[in-house]
C-alpha cells in the first residue's frame, strides 16, 4: 500500500514537473519580443517568410496552424488571448472573425502603400497579402478556342458530361459561388449551379490538382481551380506525373469580356485583444513587402498584393487578367447563401 | 448388430498413450460403464465414439456403421449420437426447451418443441420449459442435459461423469432417475465413471479401465467386486486392509491366520487385500468366539457412519504390532458393551495377489479418490486423499 | 461500449455493493468529479446548441438532411456488417482453427488498426480511380478509350467509404470477439456438433450468439469512429451527418447549428446504445462458465485452409501492406524528411503525448469502473455513461468543446485574481499540451473506461468479498486482486488508446500549444494542401509507431486466456 501511494506521488509530481517546466518555457520564451499567430495556411509554406522575418526584425514568431475552429478558440480564449494576429488562406475566414468582432481596426502608412485597397478592409480590420484567381483548366485539343471563355459556359448545354469540379462544399467554389449571387442575385446564381451540376461528368470529388489529372487523363474537358495548383503542378519534380498533368490543360481567365474573374485572397488580420499590436503590424508589413511577396509568389505561384513585385515566369506566362472588381466582403457576405444553394441544387449527390 | 463396436482402438496425444488397443462392446438396449481413476484415457474413447477426437488406429462401428478408421472420421453431427458432457455444457443463450430441441432438426418448430417437451417431462422438468441454464440447480441442469441428449433419439448415448457434478444427497435421486429413463429408452448408452458404487448402480456389464488405456477386467457388478482379477481392480472399490507376507505351503500367514495362497509358487511374496467388510466381528460370545475361528482383537475407536460404523482394531496378541485394520460393521457398533471380540476373514472378500510392485495399472495415492465418500472421511487424516475431481466439480457450479 | 457491459454489472452489483459507505468516499466523488470533467465540453456544445443563431433546421430539412441520414445510415450499416464479417470471420478462424500461418494471423489482424482511415483513402483513390493504374491497365487490355466504355467502381463513393472504414476498423471487432471466442467454454460447441449440427451450424447457432456482447462492443466502437470520421468522407465527398455539421459550421458560419446537428447525432447514439440494452434486458445471462480446457482446433485441409489464408490475408493485405507499401513509395521520394532533426522532434510528441492519454485514460478509466463496482448508483452510473460519448462527437466539435470549458475556466480563473490579488494568470491550460491530453482523454475515455468494467465484470464479486474478509480496503484489493487478473484488459485499453491517440488529428490540431507538432499534424498540414507524397513519411512513421503496441497488445490477449499458460 505504501509502496502504491508513493508511486502515486511520484507520478503526480512528475506530472506537476511536466507542467510547471511548460509553462516555465513559455515565460523564458516571452522575454524576446514575439508575435503570435494562428494560421490557416500551412507551416511549411510560412516558414521561410517568418524564418525571413526573424532576421530583419529580431522579433520570434509562434504559430499554431489551424483550418478548423480559429474562430471558436480565439473566442473561447477571450480576452486572454495569446494570438496577436491571423493568417487566413481565403477571405470567408477572414471576413468570419471580423463579423465575429475578433480583430482590431489598425492602420499603417506602410500597409496603405503596399496593399491595393480593394484587398484591405476599408478600416483596416484585414489585410489581403496574396491573390489567387479560380479559372478554368480546360483540356489542349478537346476543347476548342472560344468553347468555353466563362463561368456561364461550364453551366451550358454543350458542356454536358464534361465538366469536373470538387466538391461544391469546398471554400474555393463556395466562394466562387457566393461571388456569382453578389454580381448576378440568388437566381442566376442557383440557375448557375444547377446547370454546372447536370454538366459534370462525375461526382464531385477530390482536390483541384485531381480534376486536372482527370482532364490529363481523359475523365473530363474542363475544370475548374485555383492558378496556384497550375504553377505547381507544372513545377513538381517530387512527382513528375503531375507536370503532365499540367501540360494536357489550358489555363483560361474566366469573363474577360464580362465582369473578370474571381479572386480570392489569403490575408492577415490583427485580433482584438493582442498584446503586440506593433510587432502584428510589422509582421503583415513585413508580408506585404517586397521580399515576402517574392516568396509568395516564387514559393506559391500566387499574385503578389503589392504592385511592382515580379511574378513567377511561369504565372507571368499565363497572362495579364481582369479581375472581377467586386468587394471581397461583399462576397464573403453570401457565403452562407451560396452554401444553401449548393444544397438546394444537391449539388454533391 | 445394434450398438456401438469399438475394434483395437488407439490414441497417444504425442508420446503419452492414453487408449492402447482397445477392442469393446456395448450392445444395444445395455449400458456398459467403464470405471476408472481420472487420466487412464476413458474420456478419450468417449470422445472417439462421439468424433470430437480423430482416431489414430482401430475402428469404431456405430449399428453397422463404421463411423471411424484410421482413414475415415464420420464428423460427430453426423453419427447420431448422444453425448452428455460432465459439465452439461447447455448453451447459456438459449433457454431449456431451445436446448432440448436443439438436436431436433429438419423438423417443425412446433413438433420439436412438441419432442422436447415430452422428453422434459420424462426427467420432471416440464414446468421449466422457459427457465435459462443459469437460473436451475446442478440436478436440474443435468437432467436437462439428459433430456437434450436423448431428444433426437440417438443410437449410441454417451455419459460423461453424470453425476460427479451433484451433491451427495441429490446423486441417488438423480441417478435413479437416469436409469429410468435410460432403461425406458432402451438405448444403448456408454458411461464414463470414476465412482465404482455408480458404475455398480447403473451398469449391465463394467469394464475396468487402468492406466496407459487398458481394459483390465470386465464383467458385472457381482464378478468385478467378488472376484477381482488383480490388485488394481480390487482395490477400486475403496480401502484394503492388506497383510504382506510369502508364501508358505501355499498358505500366506497373517495374522488372522492362514489364507490359500491362490496358486502361487511356495517362497513367492504375496499381499493379501481384506475389504473392510471382509473381516467378521464376532463379540463376547458364550463360546468365546474361538469356534467361529476368530482370533482376539482391541478395538481402538469406532465411527458411526450412519446405517454402518467403522472400527480400527488391532491384534490383541499383537502388543507391539503396529498394524491397524479398518472394519465394516452394520448398525452401530459398542465395544464397551461388547467385551471380549473376535475377528476372522470372509474368504469372499479377502484377495491374494503378487506382491510385486509392477502390478499393471498400480493404483498411485491419486487414486484415493475412488474410496468410497464414507472411508474418505474416516481415513481423509491419516492419509489425505486429494478429492481433485470432486472440488472441480464444487468449482463448476 | 459502456451499455454492453451494464447488463453484467447491474447483475453483479447488489453483491459488489457491500462495500457500503455511503455517498461520501473518496472513489464515488472522485468518479463523479472525474465523469463531471469529461462531461464539461459535452455540456458546452449543449450550451453552444442552445445560443441564439439562424434556424438551420428548415433549410436542411428541405434540401440535404434526408441524405445526411440516408448516406449515415448506410454507412454506418455497411461498416457494420463489413466490419462484422471480416471481424468475426477472422477471429473465430484464429482462434479455432489450424491452418497455414495461422499464429503470424493472431497478430497480424491487428495491424490495420495502426493505419489512419483518411491515409488509406488517399493511398486507394491513387489506385482505384479512373485515372490510377489499375484502370489504366485495364483499358490498355481491353483497349478502352473512355469512361463510358466500361463501368468500374467509384473509389469516391459510399462504396469506397464503407470499404475503406471496414478496412482499418475491423480490428475492433476482431479484438473483442477473438476475446470471446476464447473464452466460450469448448464443451457448448463439441455438445452442438454431437447434437447434430455441423461446424457452420454450431458457429451460428452456438458459438457467435454467444460471441454477441463482445460483437457488439466491438461495432459499437467501429459505428462511434465511423460518425467521428471528416477525413474519409469528406474526400470522397460522401455527404454525411458528419459532414453536415462541417458545412453548416464552416461554409455557413453557423456554429449554434453545427452543435445542434452535433448533439442530433449524439441522441442517435444514444437512442441506439439504449434499443441494444433494451433488446437484451431479458438476457443478462453472458457469464462465461468457470471452466476452461486448452482449445482444441479444427484442422483444417485442403481447399478449406486455403482458403482460411485468404480470409485473413485479405484484410492484412489490404488494410496494411498494399497501403504501406504504396505509402513507402511516395514517401521514397522525401526521405530526407526522415533525418530531419525536426521530424524526430514531432515523433516524439506524438509518442509523448500517446504515452500519456493512454496511461492516464486507463487510471482514470480504472478508477471508474471501480468506484461504479464498489458502489453503483444508477445516477453515477447514468453520469458515467454520458461522460464517455465523447468517443461519438465529432473531433472537431468536441475540440470546440474543449476550447469553451477551458477558455471559460481559465478566464475564471485569471478573473477572480486580477480582482482579488491584481495579478493576471492569462491562460493557464488553454493551448497547453493539458489541453491536448485533456480532449485525448474525453474523446478516449469509452475505449479506457469499456475495456475496464468490461474485464472486472469477469472478477467474481466473491473476490472482493474474500479480500475484505481477509482484511484489505478497497484500495489494496483493487491492487492486489483485481489489476492482476484484468491486466490483459488494462494491456487493450492501453494499447487501444495509445494508437488511436497516434492518429488523432483534429483535437490535436485545435487545442495545440503554439509551434506544436505530432505526426498527424503534419500529415493533416501537408494532405491539405493536396501534398500526400510530403505526408507519406509522417503517415509512415504513425503506422510505425502503431504497429509495435498493436503486437503487443495480440501477445497480451494471447496470454489473458484463462486457463492459457502465463506468460
Amino acid at each position: 500500500m505504501l509502496t502504491y501511494n508513493n508511486n502515486k506521488a511520484l507520478k503526480t509530481t512528475v506530472l506537476v514537473l511536466g507542467l510547471a517546466s511548460i509553462m516555465a518555457t513559455e515565460a523564458v520564451m516571452a522575454k524576446a519580443e514575439e508575435v503570435k499567430l494562428y494560421s490557416e495556411r500551412q507551416p511549411f509554406l510560412m516558414k521561410p517568410l517568418l524564418e525571413a522575418f526573424t532576421r530583419e526584425t529580431g522579433i520570434k514568431v509562434h504559430m499554431v496552424y489551424l483550418k478548423k475552429g480559429m474562430v471558436e478558440r480565439l473566442r473561447a480564449e477571450g480576452a486572454n488571448t495569446p494570438a496577436d494576429l491571423i493568417l487566413t488562406a481565403d477571405i470567408g475566414n477572414l471576413h468570419n472573425h471580423a463579423k465575429a468582432g475578433l480583430l482590431q481596426k489598425s492602420s499603417s502608412p506602410i500597409l496603405q502603400a503596399n496593399i491595393p485597397a480593394k484587398f484591405r478592409h476599408p478600416d483596416g480590420l484585414w489585410y489581403g497579402l496574396t491573390s489567387r484567381a479560380r479559372v478554368i483548366f480546360a483540356h489542349k485539343d478537346r476543347v476548342k478556342p472560344g468553347e468555353v471563355t466563362s463561368y456561364a459556359d461550364l453551366a451550358k448545354p454543350h458542356m454536358e458530361g464534361r465538366v469536373c469540379v470538387r466538391s461544391g462544399k469546398h471554400m474555393y467554389n463556395i466562394s466562387l459561388l457566393a461571388s456569382i449571387i453578389a454580381a448576378e442575385g440568388e437566381a442566376a446564381a442557383t440557375e448557375w449551379a444547377r446547370g454546372l451540376k447536370a454538366n459534370l461528368a462525375r461526382r464531385p470529388q477530390g482536390n483541384d490538382r485531381a480534376q486536372v489529372k482527370a482532364v490529363y487523363h481523359g475523365e473530363c474537358d474542363v475544370v475548374l481551380a485555383n492558378t496556384y495548383y497550375m504553377g505547381k503542378m507544372a513545377t513538381n519534380e517530387k512527382s513528375p506525373v503531375q507536370k503532365k498533368w499540367a501540360a494536357s490543360a489550358n489555363l483560361i481567365f474566366p469573363n474577360q469580356a464580362g465582369r473578370g474573374a474571381h479572386v480570392n485572397i489569403s490575408g492577415a488580420g490583427i485580433t482584438s485583444h493582442s498584446k503586440n499590436k506593433a510587432g502584428a503590424i510589422k509582421l503583415i508589413e513585413f508580408l506585404s513587402g517586397h521580399v515576402a511577396q517574392k516568396i509568395y509568389a516564387e514559393g506559391n505561384f500566387e499574385y503578389p498584393v503589392k504592385a511592382g513585385v515580379a511574378l513567377h515566369p511561369i504565372v507571368a506566362s499565363w497572362g495579364s487578367f481582369k479581375a472581377d472588381a467586386a468587394y471581397l466582403s461583399k462576397i464573403a457576405e453570401q457565403r452562407a447563401l451560396a452554401a444553401k444553394i449548393m444544397d438546394r441544387v444537391r449539388f454533391n449527390n | 448388430m445394434e450398438g456401438l463396436h469399438i475394434h483395437g482402438a488407439a490414441h497417444a496425444y504425442g508420446d503419452n498413450q492414453v487408449l492402447s488397443k482397445i477392442s469393446m462392446v456395448v450392445p444395444g438396449g445395455e449400458l456398459v460403464c467403464l470405471l476408472g481413476p481420472s487420466g487412464c484415457g476413458k474420456s478419450t474413447l468417449l470422445r472417439l465414439a462421439a468424433g470430437l477426437e480423430v482416431l489414430q488406429e482401430g475402428s469404431i462401428v456405430i449399428d453397422d456403421v463404421t463411423v471411424a478408421t484410421k482413414e475415415l472420421h464420420v464428423p460427430p453431427e453426423q453419427r447420431r449420437i448422444g453425448l452428455m458432457f460432465q459439465d452439461y455444457a447447455l448453451f447459456p443463450h438459449l433457454n431449456v426447451i431451445d436446448n432440448v430441441s436443439f438436436g431436433l432438426l429438419g423438423m417443425a418448430r412446433a413438433k420439436a418443441r412438441a419432442i422436447a417437451r415430452e422428453r422434459l417431462d420424462q426427467v420432471e422438468l416440464a414446468h421449466l420449459t422457459e427457465a435459462f441454464p443459469h437460473m436451475l440447480s446442478g440436478g436440474m441442469q443435468q437432467r436437462v442435459a439428459l433430456a437434450r441428449a436423448l431428444a433426437p433419439e440417438p443410437k449410441l448415448l454417451l455419459l460423461d461423469e453424470p453425476f460427479s457434478g451433484l451433491d451427495t444427497n441429490m446423486r441417488a435421486s438423480i441417478r435413479q432417475m437416469t436409469l429410468n429413463v435410460l432403461k425406458q429408452s432402451g438405448v444403448a448408452t456408454l458411461m464414463v465413471t470414476h465412482d465404482p458404487e455408480e458404475a455398480m448402480f447403473m451398469a449391465d456389464r463394467i469394464k475396468i479401465l487402468g492406466r496407459g488405456g487398458k481394459i483390465l477386467q470386465s464383467g458385472d457388478s457381482h464378478e468385478i467386486y467378488y472376484h477381482p482379477n488383480n490388485e488394481f481392480v480390487a482395490r477400486l472399490f475403496g480401502f484394503m486392509n492388506t497383510i504382506k507376507g510369502t508364501v508358505q505351503n501355499a498358505m500366506v500367514q497373517t495374522p488372522f491366520g492362514p489364507v490359500p495362497a491362490n496358486g502361487f509358487a511356495d517362497g513367492e511374496p504375496a499381499q493379501v487385500l481384506i475389504r473392510p467388510e471382509g473381516i467378521v466381528l464376532s463379540s463376547g460370545g458364550q463360546d468365546g468366539g474361538e469356534s467361529s475361528g476368530g482370533i482376539p482383537v482391541e478395538v481402538n475407536s469406532t465411527h458411526l457412519l450412519g446405517h454402518f460404523s467403522v472400527a480400527s482394531l488391532k491384534i490383541a496378541a499383537d502388543r507391539n504390532g503396529a498394524q491397524e485394520f479398518y472394519v465394516r460393521v452394520h448398525k452401530e457398533f459398542l465395544p464397551e458393551l461388547a467385551g471380549r471380540i473376535t475377528a476372522r476373514i470372509d474368504p469372499e472378500q479377502s484377495f491374494v495377489f503378487a506382491d510385486d510392485a509392477t502390478v499393471p495399472g498400480e493404483p498411485m495415492l491419486d487414486d484415493l479418490n475412488i474410496l468410497s465418500p464414507e472411508l474418505k472421511t474416516l481415513l481423509s487424516t491419516g492419509l489425505e486423499p486429494q478429492d481433485k475431481v470432486q472440488k472441480q466439480a464444487e468449482a463448476a457450479e | 461500449m459502456p451499455s454492453d457491459t451494464a447488463a453484467i454489472t447491474d447483475q453483479l452489483a447488489p453483491s459488489a455493493q457491500n462495500v457500503s459507505w455511503g455517498w461520501v468516499n473518496p472513489w464515488t466523488i472522485g468518479t463523479a468529479v472525474i465523469a463531471g470533467l469529461a462531461i464539461m465540453p459535452i455540456a458546452a456544445i449543449v450550451w453552444i446548441a442552445a445560443a441564439p443563431g439562424e434556424a438551420i433546421w428548415s433549410h436542411l430539412a428541405s434540401t440535404v438532411l434526408p441524405g445526411y441520414i440516408f448516406n449515415t445510415l448506410v454507412l454506418m450499416l455497411g461498416v457494420g456488417a463489413g466490419t462484422i464479417l471480416i471481424g468475426v470471420a477472422s477471429a473465430w478462424l484464429v482462434s479455432t482453427c489450424r491452418f497455414p500461418m495461422q499464429t503470424m494471423f493472431e497478430w497480424a489482424m491487428l495491424l490495420p488498426l495502426a493505419m489512419p482511415a483518411y491515409v488509406i483513402a488517399y493511398v486507394y483513390t491513387d489506385i482505384f480511380e479512373f485515372a490510377g493504374p489499375v484502370q489504366e491497365v485495364l483499358r490498355d487490355l481491353f483497349g478502352w478509350t473512355s469512361k463510358r466504355d466500361y463501368w468500374f467502381p467509384e473509389i469516391r463513393s459510399l462504396g469506397g467509404a464503407i470499404s475503406m472504414m471496414t478496412l482499418v476498423l475491423y480490428p475492433y471487432v476482431y479484438l473483442l470477439s477473438r476475446a470471446a471466442f476464447m473464452e466460450q467454454s469448448v464443451g457448448v460447441l463439441e455438445a452442438s456438433r454431437v447434437l447434430g449440427r455441423g461446424p457452420w451450424g454450431s458457429f451460428f447457432s452456438v458459438a457467435f450468439p454467444l460471441a454477441r456482447p463482445a460483437v457488439v462492443i466491438g461495432v459499437s466502437l467501429v459505428m462511434m469512429e465511423t460518425l467521428n470520421d471528416f477525413g474519409t468522407v469528406d474526400f470522397f465527398g460522401v455527404a454525411t451527418f458528419t459532414l453536415g455539421i462541417y458545412d453548416v459550421w464552416l461554409n455557413m458560419n453557423n456554429v449554434t447549428g453545427a452543435a445542434q446537428l452535433a448533439l442530433t447525432l449524439l441522441i442517435f447514439v444514444i437512442v441506439l446504445v439504449l434499443a441494444e440494452r433494451f433488446a437484451r434486458a431479458k438476457k443478462r445471462y453472458y457469464v462465461s462458465s468457470g471452466k476452461y480446457q486448452p482449445l482444441p482446433r479444427y484442422q483444417l485441409l485442403g481447399p478449406a485452409k486455403w482458403l482460411a489464408v485468404a480470409v485473413c490475408a485479405a484484410p492484412v493485405l489490404l488494410g496494411f501492406i498494399l497501403p504501406v507499401a504504396v505509402l513507402g513509395f511516395y514517401a521514397s521520394a522525401h526521405l530526407n524528411q526522415f533525418t530531419n532533426s525536426d521530424m524526430l522532434r514531432f515523433a516524439g510528441n506524438s509518442i509523448l503525448l500517446s504515452t500519456l492519454a493512454a496511461i492516464l485514460a486507463v487510471l482514470i478509466g480504472t478508477f471508474m469502473a471501480y468506484g461504479i463496482r464498489l458502489r453503483g448508483e444508477k445516477l453515477l452510473k447514468t453520469i458515467v455513461r454520458i461522460a464517455s460519448l465523447g468517443y461519438a462527437v465529432p473531433g472537431s466539435v468536441l475540440a470546440v468543446g474543449v476550447l469553451v470549458t477551458l477558455g471559460a475556466l481559465d478566464n475564471s480563473i485569471d478573473g477572480t485574481m486580477r480582482r482579488s490579488f491584481g495579478i493576471s494568470t492569462g491562460l493557464l491550460l488553454s493551448g497547453t499540451i493539458v489541453a491536448v491530453t485533456y480532449g485525448y482523454l474525453v474523446r478516449f475515455l469509452a475505449l479506457s473506461f469499456g475495456s475496464v468494467e468490461a474485464s472486472l465484470t469477469k472478477v467474481t464479486p466473491n473476490m472482493d468479498g474474500a479480500a475484505k474478509s481477509l482484511g484489505h480496503g478497497p484500495l489494496s484489493t483493487l491492487r492486489r486482486i483485481h489489476i492482476p487478473m484484468i491486466k490483459g484488459g488494462l494491456a487493450t485499453a492501453v494499447i487501444l488508446v495509445f494508437v488511436d491517440a497516434m492518429k488523432e488529428q483534429p483535437l490535436t490540431v485545435i487545442l495545440r500549444p503554439f509551434d506544436f507538432h505530432t505526426m498527424a499534424t503534419i500529415v493533416h498540414e501537408f494532405a491539405s494542401d493536396e501534398q500526400i507524397g510530403e505526408a507519406a513519411p509522417a503517415a509512415l512513421a504513425i503506422v510505425a509507431f502503431g504497429i509495435l503496441p498493436v503486437i503487443l497488445l495480440s501477445m497480451a490477449i494471447r496470454h489473458s486466456r484463462p486457463g492459457h499458460s502465463q506468460g
